[in-house]
């Protein structure tokens, strides 16, 4: 192997290297563990500050987005109290100001995925990283994209706009909905255009 | 820091990133990677449309809105499956690789990433960091035309012999003339005081038309051990196992089994006869004059398999098929093989060829060479079975005494050394030809051990010389026979410098990123309050992700503190495994008090290995998540060549069915 695609190769290791041991050193600063660890994040930049007693405090930091493509941190970290689920509702073509919005009971023709999957994609997490606004285009483009979809599909029941609902509803181990019924589901507008 | 020291990092650096290492952990991870991520995408493939077309419902990150239409996202989609398969089977992957990264890229911002899975971040690593690397050196298309002939991959090191030793069973001078054909050796065998001879790998490999010793003696019986060392494994690995003959005038039957899949060589050495079934790339014939050639061209070659067919009730065209060739020479007074049969069908009743010998005079001694020609897995010799119903017939006074058992111990890697000194190798030869009558056992451990030296023992770096000598049978009248040359592994050598090799970088960056990936989530956990208790769990089994098989297990009702036992186990787990998937052994001793204790594990790291793909396993049963079996693929990687190269041969021989057909696509 030639000289220079070994020092190539090595600046690799070291991007690879870095990003995983700024992504593990992050944990103790995110959750507050010891003393020293510090992690602040900005609208792009997240940075691990450490700081060892009698030395001068050591910034390290990553492009926010970059960062989280390291740091795997934990899933299911907390116990959930509800069990959720969304529903998609339209506005009829022509309804009058005032109309009832209908359930379009399409959520698995767009999103056919086991219901875990369906809600972190609502969640765009990601886009949520770059800022409200860039996560308020991608909600309004997901919507626009289903009523679109809508539309194509039930050329006789045109919309005019899409709203995004998420339900909750106590936790259960009996069954994911054993609790669900009406008095004790809530209702969430998650999105909606024009809104 | 001054020169040395700097001098030092580097050099350390170079030894831990770039030393060669074998290719067949990384090979294994790049077909299970493959078979993962054509899994992955075959689930996307009822939903094109509206995954990835501009009719869809996607949600694009850093990208512009521009998913094409439905019949483009088709053809991309399809190109990115066409190349997550060849990738798999490592075709072209210097161009497949980066081809299926690219479009995994665009797919991924598409609409992936909006999940912010970690496995789709793995996904991503790997696929990058594999598209810098060599990936293809083992277990791929490449490799197998490199098997085939075509494109050799490590030609110094293919057959390079690096040892040959011959044990003589008399160290007198009144017989003897060895003549090694091949050139390489020839000068250094002049006469039978050279018992060892260094081969200069320089000098090439040792071809198969060359590699026989042809030994003629002055007197009745000579016996000889033959070793050879070899550098690489694959390619002509032999056994030779004898049976002692009897004055038995029963029908004698001697059945030799190997799988059809294996292209055999087989040069079955009757007393006065000799049988040739010689393989695909070895077709070697032995004249009536004792010599050995090459079949010179394909017509010979259908000329001699003619006479073989009509020796024996073999079905022509199976027999075509293997590509055997079966040779009668120098009948003499005894029958050559009478019935050579090949399966008649690949279903699974038929795994074995046989070639049966039906004999009506007693079988002096019957050689039993077995060697694999080139494109052979050697895995299925362990499988190469020799047993007849002659064998019933010895008595004990014909059995070998005990101490046969020292030449050829039934353990495959034998604590007994190579025969390095006069003193040892005249006791060697001493003690065969002092047998003339070898037990159907020895017969049996002599392939056992053949097909043991193959393999690589486990917990260690190192093998010991995995030695069957040759005893040779005299024609009375010629006083001449011939050898294929039995190899044996080189004492010391590390397994993984067999093989094809990599440079370590990959499959370390990529291990190590997967370790560092488990601590992560596990010290995550572990400061995480929630996952202080088994709330967490069932939480997680009754939850978003919950799947039926989740809230089965609710349903048990069992206690809490079994929830609160598995939450601990998983941060355990996930803090430990980084550490302990490294581990092959562990063996430490300790004091307590006035005595001491020793704690002896091996197979450390399988254990772990276990315990991961079970735990990503009831990820995928009570969380609907198989996406992280992403996660156990990666553990070949912590194997090291020999473990990997073994397991791949025991999964190979339980679907021995399978390489049937992959035989036809070999041809």
């Amino acid at each position: 192997m030639s000289s220079i695609k070994k020092i190539l190769l090595s600046l690799v290791i070291l991007f690879v290297l870095c990003g995983d041991s700024i992504g593990l050193a992050s944990e103790y600063a995110i959750l507050k563990a010891p003393p020293g660890f510090t992690y602040n994040e900005t609208n792009s930049v997240s940075t691990l500050a450490i700081q060892i007693p009698g030395m001068q405090q050591i910034d390290l930091s990553l492009p926010k987005l970059l960062f989280y493509f390291f740091y795997s941190g934990g899933v299911f970290n907390q116990v959930a109290t509800n069990n959720i689920d969304y529903a998609i509702y339209g506005l009829p073509n022509g309804a009058k100001p005032g109309s009832e919005w209908i359930d379009l009971g399409n959520l698995k023709d767009c999103f056919p995925y086991p219901l875990g999957e369906t809600y972190i994609r609502l969640d765009i997490e990601w886009h949520k990283l770059l800022g409200d606004k860039v996560y308020k285009q991608a909600m309004d483009n997901l919507l626009t994209k289903i009523r679109v979809k809508y539309n194509r599909d039930n050329p006789k029941k045109q919309i005019q706009k899409v709203a995004l609902y998420q339900m909750w509803w106590p936790r259960s181990e009996q069954s994911y909905t054993a609790l669900r019924y009406p008095a004790n589901t809530h209702w969430q507008l998650m999105a909606a255009e024009g809104h | 820091m001054n020169v040395e020291k700097k001098a030092n990092i580097f050099s350390a650096w170079n030894n831990l990133w770039f030393a060669e290492v074998s290719a067949y952990p990384l090979a294994a991870y790049r077909i299970l990677f493959g078979l993962y991520m054509v899994a992955y995408l075959a689930f996307s493939i009822p939903h094109i449309t509206l995954f990835f077309s501009n009719q869809g419902v996607y949600s694009p990150f850093l990208i512009p809105d521009i998913a094409p239409a439905p019949l483009l996202a088709y053809i991309l989609f399809g190109l990115m499956f066409l190349a997550a398969l060849a990738f798999t089977l490592g075709y072209k992957t210097k161009y497949s690789a980066p081809l299926l990264l690219t479009l995994y890229f665009y797919h991924f911002f598409l609409n992936i990433a909006v999940k912010a899975c970690s496995y789709d971040r793995l996904i991503l690593m790997s696929l990058i960091l594999m598209s810098f690397g060599e990936i293809d050196a083992a277990w791929s298309v490449k490799s197998l035309k490199g098997l085939l002939g075509r494109k050799r991959i490590t030609p110094v090191e293919e057959d390079a012999t690096s040892n040959v030793t011959v044990a003589p069973g008399k160290l007198d001078d009144s017989h003897s003339k060895l003549n090694l054909r091949n050139s390489v050796w020839s000068s250094a065998l002049s006469d039978l005081d050279s018992r060892r001879m260094k081969m200069d790998d320089k000098k090439g490999k040792i071809d198969g038309s060359n590699n026989v010793i042809h030994i003629a003696s002055k007197q009745g019986n000579i016996s000889i051990g033959i070793y050879r060392s070899r550098k690489r494994l694959g390619h002509s690995a032999a056994a030779q196992c004898y049976y002692g003959g009897g004055n038995n005038k029963d029908l004698h039957t001697v059945r030799i089994a190997f799988p059809t899949a294996m292209r055999a060589s087989i040069s079955l050495g009757l007393y006065g006869s000799e049988v040739e079934v010689e393989g695909l790339e070895h077709n070697l014939v032995q004249n009536d004059s004792g010599n050995v050639r090459a079949l010179s061209d394909a017509a010979e070659l259908r000329a001699a398999q003619a006479r073989a067919v009509s020796a024996s009730s073999i079905n022509e065209e199976q027999f075509s098929h293997t590509r055997a060739l079966a040779k009668v020479v120098n009948a003499g007074d005894y029958a050559p093989a009478t019935r050579l049969s090949l399966c008649e069908s690949q279903d699974k009743s038929c795994r074995e060829n046989e070639i049966v010998f039906d004999r009506t005079q007693p079988l002096a001694r019957l050689a039993v060479p077995m060697s694999l020609s080139k494109g052979t897995d050697v895995a299925n010799y362990t499988n190469a079975r020799v047993g007849g119903s002659h064998l019933a017939g010895y008595s004990a006074a014909q059995a070998a005494p005990s101490s046969l058992a020292s030449w050829s111990p039934a353990s495959p890697y034998p604590a007994a050394p190579a025969p390095a000194d006069s003193a040892q190798l005249k006791d060697l030869g001493n003690r065969i030809i002092n047998f003339p009558q070898i037990l159907p056992q020895t017969a049996s451990s002599c392939f056992a051990n053949a097909a043991s030296a193959e393999e690589a023992p486990t917990g260690s770096n190192s093998i010991s010389n995995s030695f069957a000598p040759i005893s040779s049978y005299t024609d009375p009248q010629t006083q001449s026979s011939s050898y294929p040359v039995f190899f044996a592994r080189e004492k010391s050598e590390p397994y993984v410098a067999f093989g094809p090799k990599v440079s370590a970088w990959l499959p370390r960056l990529l291990a190590l990123h997967l370790a560092i990936f488990y601590f992560m989530t596990g010290l995550f956990k572990a400061l995480s309050p929630g996952w202080h208790s088994g709330e967490i769990l069932k939480g997680v089994m009754s939850g978003v992700y919950a799947s039926d098989a989740g809230f089965g297990m609710l349903g048990l009702h069992v206690p809490n503190f079994v929830y609160d036992m598995m939450a601990l186990s998983v941060i355990v787990f996930e803090l430990t495994c980084p550490f302990f998937f490294y581990v092959r052994k562990l063996d430490f001793s300790f004091a307590i008090g006035a005595s001491s204790c020793r704690i002896k594990i091996e197979n450390v790291q399988l254990y772990f290995f276990l315990v991961g793909f079970l735990f990503h396993a009831g990820i995928a049963i009570v969380m609907q998540l198989p996406q992280f079996m992403i996660c156990p693929i990666g553990y070949v990687l912590f194997m090291n060549g020999a473990d990997v190269r073994r397991l791949f041969k025991q999964i190979t021989l339980k679907f021995r069915w399978l390489l049937l057909k992959t035989e036809l696509w070999y041809e």
